[in-house]
């Protein structure tokens, strides 16, 4: 039989087997899925992850299943309670909670818990159930069905793009409060621990976006002061810890706690979270359509709106996104948007429209209380300002990531690699990919000099991909390699299914490279090679089972083409959907100026689906790709709805 | 298998509309999908 992990893995092997293709977000049908994985509660390094799954109405242009993954302490408190997974459907007649406490399960009223913030919520179900009791919950943005709804837990930890906090507020259910006394058995407990020993001393030097531990950022150090784990079982640091940030501005009064990283420093650093395109690209292309620099409101003021979209339960995209946007619109007329003028460098515009997107308050609340891209839809706006939304939302309705134009920089070959993680998935695929572009962060300074590392050494890096691929040539800049650079993609995603089903950290895993404890050891080191294997030789031990590398990857690529057979059997999804994104790749990369055109992108796809065993005409799999995954009833579904591939 | 190692072997299914709630073996849900019959790793 096939078999799927765990987390995501699990998560789709269901959606394939219940999810009717006519299932809406909001529908009593859809599943509301929170999946822990085999290495969730063990000692694996950045094992405190959950995966939630589900149909996400923030999708666009069409709702569809999808997923999202957070850290924190709930997944593995959930296999403690004595489960591996909760899965939600229905919808409530009113608000209510799961208490989930050692195998028990009650439903209750949320009465008092109706309208709080996030954090609020998670300390009154503390109190009333424990303070060992971990929570996850949507604030006042999901209760309203806001597609920018979060699901929420700890002090940042959250599913935030994939739109399911929406999902959780249609469902009526505000939270998921549980607490467990169990624990996960081990099959080999001595060598399991050894390995749990050796993968941590791979890792020290922080998530691998940079060799060793640097001041340059505070989420690049391992755990140390001011530093925060942001889930349980993580040796790291990732997360900044902000205490007593006040909140009598936001809702309610007092003051939070409040851990941030990546997006979420956008509103405290501004400039530093993002990159400005070279000059040359300015002059010479529309420069509307690149990010502006952030507006940093620093710590105070920034931490203060920070704690205002964890708490309202919204995402990170507001100030990366929307921020740019806006002054598209100003730089081209649109001063105002039903009656709300735009002021994107004033604070107090923050808080009033994260606000009124919350609580969806007059048109202009109840407008983007939609993702953007349904937004624009309704308003009538210049064309270049339209463009710019899909500038900054360029596939799924899902916020610019790491694809080296509207936001970070990425040049060659790494925004190749991006690109096809992007066109291939079913959300911000950068979510669960930060190993694949993480590798800039050890690139020679580039972006003047905002990015990469001044002690790069670019052969020490091929050599260890070389180690672990048998070639460089999906690392090497420009077009060149076209298979190998394709090839690397697929293996890159096939890990980031595994990733999502075991479950780990995609700033750690899967290792190709090697963190050091400081420069020094950096400099001095020799060989920068990761352990590709160290997902294998984790699992083993921990279940028993005979299980080498290549039944992980093999397990990875399964649950990928699940994954594209529910897509293609429910959504249509096809070569033409794939392609909608290609646009945003015909302006230069931000640093590189390296570009394509449609020519070459079909070439690069072309390239990807041979590789992928799908047919190049409609980007389906094969009947003998399926059969070789072990997925002969799929392959027989999608014949007899004549969605198979014909190759 | 009588033992899971890794998994703790349960999905807790919850209709939130009717109150319904069901335990689930994982073993015996979705065609077996880790431990069952016919798997080659049992």
């Amino acid at each position: 039989m096939p078999e799927y992990i765990g987390g995501k893995g699990i998560a789709t092997r269901i959606a394939w087997n219940e999810l009717k293709p006519d299932t809406g977000p909001y529908d009593p049908e859809n599943m509301l899925m929170f999946m822990t994985g085999p290495f969730t509660g063990t000692l694996v390094p950045t094992s405190g992850r959950g995966s939630v799954c589900g149909v996400s109405p923030r999708i666009y242009p069409t709702p569809w299943f999808t997923y999202g993954t957070m850290g924190g302490d709930w997944a593995a408190e959930l296999k403690y309670a004595g489960f591996d997974a909760v899965i939600v459907k229905g919808n409530s007649s009113k608000l209510v909670y799961l208490w989930i406490h050692d195998g028990e399960v009650d439903l209750l009223d949320a009465k008092e818990i109706t309208g709080l913030d996030t954090f609020v919520t998670q300390h009154h179900l503390k109190e009333k159930h424990g303070n060992r009791t971990q929570v996850v919950c949507v604030g006042p943005a999901g209760e309203n069905r806001v597609l920018w709804s979060t699901i929420q837990h700890r002090l940042s930890n959250s599913i935030g793009d994939a739109g399911l906090g929406a999902v959780m507020g249609a469902k009526k259910l505000k939270a998921i409060a549980i607490r467990g006394t169990g624990g996960v058995k081990i099959a080999k407990p001595d060598e399991f621990i050894q390995i749990c020993h050796e993968m941590k001393e791979m890792i020290k030097g922080g998530p691998t976006n940079y060799p060793y531990p640097t001041n340059d950022l505070p989420y690049r150090n391992p755990i140390g002061p001011g530093n925060q784990q942001c889930s349980h079982g993580c040796p790291l640091g990732c997360g900044k810890l902000y205490k007593n940030v006040p909140a009598g501005i936001t809702v309610g009064s007092g003051t939070r706690n409040m851990m941030s990283h990546c997006e979420d420093l956008a509103f405290i650093y501004g400039e530093s979270a993002t990159h400005y395109p070279t000059k040359e690209i300015m002059d010479n292309y529309d420069s509307d359509m690149y990010t502006r620099e952030t507006k940093a409101f620093g710590d105070r003021i920034g931490t203060e709106l920070q704690v205002l979209c964890e708490g309202l339960g919204l995402t990170s995209a507001f100030p990366i996104n929307f921020y740019p946007w806006f002054w598209v619109c100003i730089e081209n007329g649109v001063t105002e948007i039903e009656g709300v003028k735009l002021e994107p460098e004033d604070p107090h515009f923050w808080f009033q429209f994260m606000k009124t997107v919350a609580y969806r308050e007059g048109d202009f609340g109840e407008i983007f209380a939609e993702d953007l891209m349904r937004a624009v839809d309704q308003l009538d706006l210049p064309p270049i300002v339209k463009k710019a939304a899909k500038f900054q939302f360029p596939m799924w309705g899902q916020p610019a990531h790491r694809q080296g134009r509207a936001y970070e920089s990425q040049p060659s070959p790494i925004w190749i690699n991006t690109m096809l993680h992007w066109i291939i998935d079913s959300r911000d695929a950068m979510a669960s990919h930060h190993q694949s572009s993480f590798v800039v962060g050890w690139f020679p300074p580039h972006n003047e000099g905002k990015a990469g590392t001044p002690d790069s050494n670019m052969e020490k890096i091929q050599a260890a991909y070389k180690k672990a691929f048998g070639t460089t040539g999906g690392m090497e800049p420009g077009f060149e390699n076209i298979d190998d650079k394709t090839r690397l993609a697929i293996w890159q995603d096939n890990r980031a299914q595994i990733k999502d089903s075991l479950l780990i950290c995609d700033w750690v895993f899967p290792a190709i490279l090697h963190t050091f404890s400081s420069r020094k050891e950096y400099l001095e080191a020799e060989d920068y090679y990761g352990d590709i294997d160290a997902e294998a030789k984790l699992l083993a031990p921990l279940t028993g089972l005979d299980i080498d590398t290549a039944y992980i990857d093999k397990a990875g690529d399964r649950i990928r083409n699940l994954d594209r057979a529910i897509h293609i059997r429910n959504y249509d999804r096809s070569r033409e959907i794939d392609s909608t994104g290609e646009w945003v790749y015909e302006y230069p990369e931000k640093s590189d100026g390296t570009k394509l055109d449609m020519k070459l992108f079909n070439t690069i796809l072309d390239s990807y689906y041979k590789h992928r065993g799908w047919d190049k005409t409609t980007g389906r799999p094969t009947r003998a790709k399926l059969e070789e995954l072990g997925l002969k009833e799929v392959a027989e579904e999608l014949v007899r709805l004549d969605k198979i591939s014909k190759m | 298998m009588n033992q899971m190692y890794g998994w703790v072997g349960k999905i807790l299914r919850v209709d939130i509309g009717t109150g319904e709630v069901k335990k689930r073996k994982l073993r015996n849900m979705c065609l077996n999908i880790l431990v069952g019959k016919g798997s080659r790793h049992v």
